[in-house]
């Protein structure tokens, strides 16, 4: 297993959002994470990279607690994570936003950046220019080239289809499949996406701060209940 | 040459050196403040702390170990750089996340705190070079600044001095925030701490070198005040600060070159307000300073006119 939360309790202040979240993803998997705004998706994507501190229960990364430690040993220890909205660095360009993903010391930042440019060849023609100058989908595809840079073993994905046509989105996708090939487990958050739960082999629904159903991506999508609150489906 | 003639190069010779002693005063707090979004209220009383070692230094080392008084500029560098780190930890780090208001008071009792130490703890401070200043006295002398002399025009050795290493320190800074790891992290980090972090940053350690590296460019800048004025102990509060930040914002919050430049324009904007009233606006009742009124109105004009300065964007770019 390469990632396992158990029991996860978190709030903010006096808020408690997340309730006993139980969730795992196997090494080289594909999970999706299914639930509207406010449901606690995000939170938990924060709990994992420890921008939110928790009390109870626990997340175990490859045999090892991530516990107490801040977010960039987190990413040290192979989770990278793009965030909702990307948050790129807006003042640099898209080059030195995907050195910052990388270590200071980093003998094959060279074949690093080569393999984002490949995955992303229309990041590769604006490399020199300033982050805040790009579209939308552009803006995407630099926030999981900068999260690739640190050549994860797992990728948190928050939100990838926000602000994105659905042609973009589909591309993103094939890149996020593409990356998958190689050996990096997903766990993707998204509100409203059939498609998110069609590129997973599991996915997880969440309501109210709770993990309310859980299985195969393929009996979700064909679950009425789920097609109705989760995919805007009526049949 | 013709007089007014002298005056207008004198002006601008001197308005440039005093530029530059200005850049240097301010270089240490625009990246503070650029990174951090700190500002660092007692960046003057930094300065004059280490005027304070300066002076201290030269009556110390100059007679008995024959050193050069200017060789006190590295231990200023070093001792206020680990004063910021001191700071950092017992202070910054604990409020750095908690919005404006916090590090702007506690940085002001600390500069209230440290002015205290200075006042009480030093006693009359003799200027190093009598040749400034009220209070000279001859027996006090450990320094005789030389000036160079050009024709009509002349120079003061440390104004020279202090505007070589800014325009040396300065153009340096820049090019280790864009071209370094540790400088493109800073800036990273002034953009978007908390994306810094998730992005492998560790952002403790670029808050801290931001920091600690601003103290110690205010340690230089106050090595270098000592030589050029007679120093008391709020100096920092009623002199330094107030033009370090007309300098800063100027400039633009952020930008290093920026701040050079600002400075220039601070600098001359005094020496020709002077040249002004000595000759003209004297006959109308100004005062002998109506060169920081001066300075304040077209500080207020520009910032009417280009809100974030001539160079800024608001943060490190």
């Amino acid at each position: 297993m390469s990632l396992s939360i158990n029991s996860l309790s978190t709030s903010y202040a006096n808020l408690q959002v997340l309730w006993d979240v139980s969730l795992h993803v196997d090494k080289g998997e594909v999970v999706s994470l299914i639930g509207a705004n406010g449901a606690g998706k995000s939170t938990l994507l924060k709990s994992i990279m420890a921008i939110i501190r928790y009390r109870n229960g626990s997340i175990v990364f490859e045999g090892q607690s991530l516990k107490g430690l801040y977010p960039h040993q987190v990413v040290a220890r192979g989770i990278a994570y793009v965030p909702e909205g990307r948050r790129l660095f807006p003042s640099m360009s898209v080059e030195e936003n995907l050195r910052m993903g990388a270590p200071r010391k980093c003998e094959d930042l060279d074949s690093r950046l080569d393999s984002v440019f490949s995955l992303f060849p229309a990041v590769n023609a604006r490399k020199k220019q300033s982050a805040s100058t790009l579209s939308g989908g552009e803006q995407q595809m630099v926030a999981i080239g900068r999260a690739l840079m640190t050549k994860p073993r797992m990728l948190l994905l928050d939100e990838l289809s926000f602000g994105l046509s659905p042609k973009v989105f589909e591309r993103v996708l094939d890149a996020i499949e593409e990356t998958n090939h190689l050996g990096v487990s997903i766990l993707l958050a998204e509100q409203n996406s059939e498609r998110a739960l069609e590129v997973s082999k599991r996915a997880y629904i969440m309501e109210n701060g709770r993990i309310s159903s859980e299985g195969k991506s393929q009996e979700l999508i064909n679950d009425s209940r789920v097609r109705e609150a989760y995919l805007g489906i009526v049949d | 040459m013709d007089t007014s003639l002298v005056n207008f190069a004198q002006a601008i010779i001197s308005g440039i050196l005093l530029g530059g002693f200005f850049a240097l005063a301010s270089v240490g707090l625009s990246l503070i403040f650029g990174v951090q979004r700190i500002l660092n209220v007692a960046h003057g009383a930094f300065i004059v702390l280490a005027a304070f070692v300066t002076i201290q230094f030269s009556l110390v080392a100059t007679p008995s170990l024959h050193l050069n008084p200017l060789a006190s500029l590295g231990l200023d560098f070093m001792l206020i750089g680990g004063l910021g780190v001191c700071v950092y930890f017992l202070l910054i780090r604990r409020i750095e996340n908690s919005g404006f208001e916090a590090p702007l008071l506690a940085t002001f009792g600390l500069s209230v705190f440290l002015e205290y130490i200075i006042q009480s703890g030093l006693g009359p401070i003799p200027s190093i070079d009598p040749s400034h200043g009220q209070g000279a006295q001859a027996e006090h002398q450990i320094y005789s600044s030389t000036s160079l002399i050009v024709g009509p025009l002349f120079v003061q050795e440390p104004e020279l001095i202090s505007f070589l290493i800014a325009i040396i320190i300065i153009p340096i800074l820049h090019l280790f925030l864009s071209r370094t790891y540790y400088g493109k992290a800073i800036r990273a980090t002034a953009q978007d701490w908390l994306a810094a972090e998730f992005s492998g940053i560790d952002i403790r350690k670029t808050r801290l070198l931001s920091f600690a590296l601003g103290s110690a460019l205010a340690g230089v800048a106050g090595g270098m005040f000592a030589f050029t004025n007679s120093v008391t102990p709020l100096l920092g509060d009623t002199y330094l600060l107030p033009i370090i930040l007309v300098v800063i914002i100027l400039g633009g919050v952020g930008s290093m070159i920026g701040t050079l430049i600002g400075g220039f324009v601070v600098g001359l904007l005094l020496s020709f307000s002077e040249l002004f009233d000595s000759s003209y606006l004297f006959r109308f009742g100004f005062q002998p300073d109506v060169g920081y009124l001066i300075t304040f109105l077209v500080f207020l004009i520009v910032l009417m006119v280009r809100p974030n300065g001539l160079f800024g964007k608001g943060v490190v770019k």
